[in-house]
């Protein structure tokens, strides 16, 4: 025996080393060298697969089974070959998130789902326990061998308890030492690779030792073991296989290697970079066949030696039985790195998943809010980190000894649940919450029955008696061989848990519908590669939520002060801006960034209740009537209602329509004039009471509100009253960009859910009626009070702002003179605008309240009594853009303001065409006309496209929409609306109906060559000519496609001279 | 020859050639292919070793050159 508290001693200096290893790793980080981001450290990470099961259970196995042992090892190398496919996209879709956990990637792509976080942050910790136990268990034994029993203080003390205190205290101060939010331990990771290199060399040492030094050879161990298979035909099974169980192992093991918690922790969240992955394909089998070189000797040299003890301790007990005393020392090293490294990992790993997806969410809808965390969510972490080798130790005392391999199997199948899920979350969208939740319920419940139970029935004669007769004396539903398959245990295991939970994944899924939500994230996981699938974020809110001090604040209160700083400083820097000159869209930026920080930090369930702190809504239904409703309302249109909006509002939540009431009137007057009880009513005001209140200023709040009431509700409808106080009461109080960035918000807002605005006529001048009492606003910004003026000012203060101070005086000077002369803007015409004659350049006078005065200094003197249409207000700008250019030719005015036009939901385009005008462009293939056109649409444009081309291609190459397409050809195709192209009389119907209903038409006439063809040069002039005059009438927008090469000179000219031409820049 | 060593290389770069090697790997590792060693050995050692031990280094092989090629 070594003396008595020597392999102890050993060990807490080995323990010690590490710590220091990790420091170093930490110091190398701040000053910017890495010792960790490169892929062959990356590799050795990966290692840490190997552990305690490897040392002692692997031999264990070995010498009771024979190569069975081996499967265990087969599955990584497969899942390998498929890393590049499967392990590369966790990692990039786990990076573009900030998901630093199995159960906040599940969670995640299921709609950030808190029950499925929790189920399996549950699952992780039931599943590492018993793996957990078996480090301790192998650790102890081993120590015990070495040095007997330990006496501290006079009183013999449990081996596994030294252990289990070392390791947890060691756990508990090594990986909590910061909140990163990228989750990102440099210092475990080095400190995990080291120990990878310690327990090969371990292994490889003692491997040499005993075949070559003990029994001179590989080939005479097993001479001698075939041998003694002819005399004890028991020891026959050491060289043959099972296929079923070699299968069911390998299964297990390759989608453990994938979704064990330490696993997912060093191959996912602590990779740097995905290029490391490439290498560590290989070299992470490389390693496996390495280690496992000499298990069979080892393990087969133990039974030809009679070695005394456990078959798993034959590495440690071997070389002590022989006399080899430093050799055995070093062996227990190198099966404490290994229990060592996989503790650390699964601690950090699984301490973070009960963090961020158990209590997280419940202290947040606890907690007041201000309230500083980071030190609590610290101090939280050690302690779950000390919970997982607590519950260890406990497992370790509860359950009767077992072979260890055994222990560590059941670990791999309640890993293998999270497969369907998580593989099924990364390729197929349909995958949904209710499927994802059923299938990990069912396989978690299963997974207990077959293969927790029967490994902790010893000892306990109820869940015995369970095993051998089945529950209720039900043999066909015994837990270790359900329905009478007659497979081993394991294989039993597997196969029912993963058919059960497969099949209820793919059938619940298939049988209901995902959130819009989960529809998005879905897209964004599965289609990861595709980057315009990339980015979920339909709406690109321009909303204002703060300053960069209050985001600063929210974010420290989670990560501490020093780290909230360095990472908004990082993000600013990114982002060129600063704390005092960060614009809207920039704030909004950093507002994702902050999501995505909060999510590394707290997980996606509880980011989602902070964003949405303090503004949730829940919907709810008035007792529903059985008549039909009075109004008839349209999904997706936007009312205004000046007289009767309550009443068709209390129409639609009396019929089965979930409502949000917002308004400027007292909520109880409300209630009682209108008669509804339960729907929510939130006052704009500053005042506090028992109600909601929403400051009327504070216009991101309310946004917000809105928004997630919306989301959060299946059919719902929004009464506003009204947006006319609101732009009164915000005038000069709150920046014009917020306020229009509201409206416009709402519109995007509006296609979901039936919006109903309580506003004067007068101030929805652009309108539309439907009937004497309830109109239809399209384009708030250009329907609504002076918005369309603050939306200029807006415009014009950002073409205005890269000028210097004197070409800015003398633009504005000369702009200044042209709005007095009154030739700047288009002339004005009374009454609001009405469908029912062609819309023109009309400006309307303004209410007087509505007057505000807008001279300042450098800025444009625009009129109070201000209204512009969408022409008028193009016409304007392009106006000042022209005049901009005389004194600055090199300004771009598409340049300037293309992320302002898209921001607003406008194509950069837009800028370039005036409506009422008819545009030539002359390229030899239309694929510049197609894109865009398809541009235009996709930003609100109602489009028409007259094409050669069959619908399909147009969508599938140019994504033009099928609806806007009319293929002139001389088939009749199902399914697609053509066109004879020589019948112009149809051609020209179709283009008048278009006209008739669009609201801001865009019509691309590509093929002129074709129709050419089939007819005759004039005709086809013709027909351009008359449809001219009509996109003139109706202030529309025509696009011409002509390949030049198909005309001559003459002909050429001739259509030139009709049209204006338009050059297409290089690249859309 | 070296137009063959080209093409070779370019068949191992490609991610279809991984998936290719998953299903591969898969066969090679299970049943009825395991069972191919079984009466033998080799140099004394079992022949479902050997087997197992060969199809381990030429997935690693395979897995090597695609990296190679692909740096």
């Amino acid at each position: 025996m070594i003396g008595s508290h020597i392999a102890l001693t050993v060990m807490v200096l080995y323990l010690l080393l590490l710590f220091a290893i990790a420091q170093y790793a930490d110091r190398r980080k701040l000053s910017g060298r890495s010792i960790v981001a490169n892929p062959y450290v990356y590799a050795l990470s990966l290692c840490v697969y190997v552990s305690a099961w490897t040392f002692y259970g692997s031999i264990g196995r070995a010498a009771s089974t024979g190569l069975e042992f081996l499967p265990i090892y087969l599955g990584p190398i497969l899942a390998m070959t498929a890393g590049w496919i499967i392990i590369r996209k966790m990692i990039r879709v786990s990076k573009e998130r900030r998901l630093t956990s199995i159960s906040d990637f599940i969670s995640f792509r299921y709609g950030r789902s808190y029950a499925i976080g929790a189920v399996v942050a549950i699952l992780s910790l039931i599943m590492v326990t018993p793996y957990v136990a078996l480090q301790l268990i192998a650790i102890s034994a081993s120590l015990e061998i070495l040095s007997g029993q330990h006496i501290i203080l006079g009183y013999p003390v449990e081996s596994k308890l030294v252990v289990a205190v070392l390791l947890g205290t060691f756990a508990a101060i090594f990986g909590a030492r910061h909140l990163d939010p990228m989750e990102r331990h440099e210092g475990l990771v080095a400190v995990v690779a080291f120990e990878s290199l310690v327990k090969l060399v371990a292994f490889l040492f003692v491997g040499f030792y005993v075949a070559f030094s003990v029994f001179g050879g590989y080939g005479n161990i097993f001479s001698r073991i075939a041998d003694l298979a002819l005399k004890i035909p028991a020891y026959e099974t050491l060289v043959d296989v099972e296929p079923t169980l070699w299968l069911s192992l390998t299964l297990a093991s390759f989608f453990a290697v994938l979704f064990l918690p330490r696993q997912f922790h060093v191959m996912v969240v602590e990779n740097s970079d995905e290029t490391h992955l490439k290498k560590a394909m290989w070299l992470f089998p490389l390693y496996l066949l390495l280690i496992n070189l000499f298990v069979p000797a080892i393990a087969w040299g133990g039974l030809l030696l009679s070695t005394p003890g456990l078959k798993d301790t034959f590495i440690i007990t071997i070389p002590y039985s022989l006399g080899q005393d430093w050799l055995s020392l070093f062996v227990f090293i190198g099966g404490t790195s290994a229990a060592t490294a996989m503790i650390l990992v699964e601690s950090v790993a699984v301490g973070t998943m009960l963090q961020n997806d158990l209590e997280m969410p419940y202290l947040l809808s606890r907690m007041k809010s201000g309230k500083d965390l980071a030190g609590t969510l610290l101090n939280m972490r050690r302690l779950n980190m000390l919970l997982v080798v607590f519950l260890g130790y406990l497992y370790s005392r509860a359950v009767a000894y077992q072979i260890l391999a055994e222990i560590g199997i059941v670990s791999f199948i309640a890993a293998s649940q999270m497969a369907p899920a998580a593989l099924g979350g990364l390729f197929w969208k349909k995958g949904n919450r209710k499927g994802a939740f059923a299938g990990l319920a069912s396989g978690f419940l299963l997974w207990a029955y077959t293969a927790l139970i029967p490994t902790i029935a010893s000892g306990h004669a109820w869940l015995e008696d369970l095993i051998r007769d089945g529950p209720l004396s039900l043999a066909i539903l015994r837990p270790t061989n359900l329905f009478g398959l007659d497979l081993d245990i394991w294989s039993n295991s597997i196969f029912w848990t993963l058919l059960v939970n497969c099949s209820l994944y793919v059938l619940v899924s298939l049988s209901s519908k995902p959130s819009a939500d989960e529809s998005v994230t879905a897209s964004s996981f599965v289609d990861i590669w595709n980057d315009k699938a990339a980015a979920p974020e339909e709406e690109r809110s321009a909303v204002r939520r703060g300053s960069v001090e209050d985001l600063e604040a929210t974010l420290a209160r989670y990560i501490g002060d020093a780290a909230a700083k360095v990472q908004v400083d990082r993000y600013l820097e990114r982002l060129k801006a600063s704390r005092e000159t960060a614009s809207a869209g920039q704030i909004e930026q950093l507002w994702t960034e902050l999501e995505k920080t909060l999510t590394g930090s707290v997980g996606p369930s509880a980011t989602r209740m902070i964003v949405q702190d303090q503004i949730t809504v829940r919907p709810v239904m008035e007792a529903a009537k059985e008549t039909l409703p009075a109004y008839d309302l349209v999904k997706g249109k936007i009312y205004v209602i000046p007289a009767i909006a309550y009443e068709v509002f209390t129409d639609q939540i009396t019929h089965g329509v979930e409502g949000l009431c917002i308004t400027h009137r007292q909520p109880e007057e409300v209630r009682s004039s209108y008669g509804f009880k339960e729907t929510p009513i939130i006052k704009l005001s500053d005042e506090r009471g028992s109600d909601r209140y929403i400051s009327p200023q504070n216009l991101p709040l309310l946004f917000m509100t809105i928004k997630s009431f919306v989301e959060s509700s299946k059919n719902s409808v929004v009464l506003i009253d009204s947006i006319e106080t609101l732009v009164r009461e915000n005038a000069g109080r709150v920046p014009e960009r917020d306020i229009l960035d509201f409206v416009y918000q709402m519109e995007i807002l509006g296609s979901r859910t039936y919006l109903i605005l309580a506003e004067r006529q007068q101030f929805a001048h652009g309108s539309r009626s439907l009937t004497a009492e309830i109109s239809e606003a399209r384009e708030l910004i250009f329907s609504l009070g002076p918005l369309s003026t603050y939306l200029f000012r807006v415009f014009s203060e950002a073409m205005l702002s890269h000028l210097g101070e004197a070409e800015r005086s003398s633009v504005t000077a000369q702009a200044n003179e042209m709005i007095d002369s009154g030739a700047f803007f288009e002339a004005a015409a009374a009454g609001p605008a009405d469908r029912s004659s062609p819309p023109d350049d009309s400006v309307a006078a303004c209410e007087p309240e509505m007057r505000t005065a807008m001279t300042r200094d450098g800025s444009l003197t625009i009129p109070p009594n201000m209204l512009l249409t969408r022409r008028s207000f193009f016409v304007a700008v392009r106006r000042l853009a022209r005049i901009i250019k005389q004194h600055n030719p090199s300004f771009d005015l598409s340049a300037e303001l293309a992320d302002l036009m898209r921001s607003y939901g406008r194509s950069p385009y837009e800028l370039s065409l005036i409506p009422g005008t008819t545009y030539i462009i002359a390229e030899e293939k239309p694929s510049k006309s197609l894109e865009l056109f398809s541009d235009l649409v996709a930003h609100g444009m109602d489009g028409l496209c007259l094409s050669r081309y069959n619908p399909q291609i147009l969508q599938e190459r140019y994504n033009v929409p099928d609806g806007t397409v009319i293929w002139l050809t001389q088939k009749s195709e199902q399914g697609f609306r053509t066109v004879d192209p020589s019948n112009f009389p149809r051609l020209s119907g179709m283009i008048s109906d278009f006209l008739g209903r669009a609201n801001y038409p865009v019509i691309l006439l590509e093929g002129m060559g074709y129709l050419i063809t089939q007819s005759n040069y004039e005709t086809v002039l013709r027909f351009v000519q008359s449809q001219r005059d009509e996109i003139a009438l109706k202030n529309a927008i025509m696009l011409v496609h002509i390949d030049p090469l198909s005309l001559d000179t003459k002909e050429l000219h001739r259509l030139g001279s009709e049209m204006e031409t338009l050059s297409m820049p290089g690249s859309l | 020859m070296l137009a063959m060593a080209s093409s070779l290389r370019d068949l191992l770069g490609q991610k279809e050639f991984l998936a290719y090697l998953f299903v591969v790997g898969w066969l090679l590792f299970n049943w009825p292919l395991i069972e191919l060693g079984k009466d033998y050995s080799i140099m004394g050692m079992p022949g479902i070793l050997v087997y197992v031990a060969c199809v381990w280094m030429l997935l690693i092989l395979a897995l090597f050159i695609f990296e190679r090629r692909d740096s």
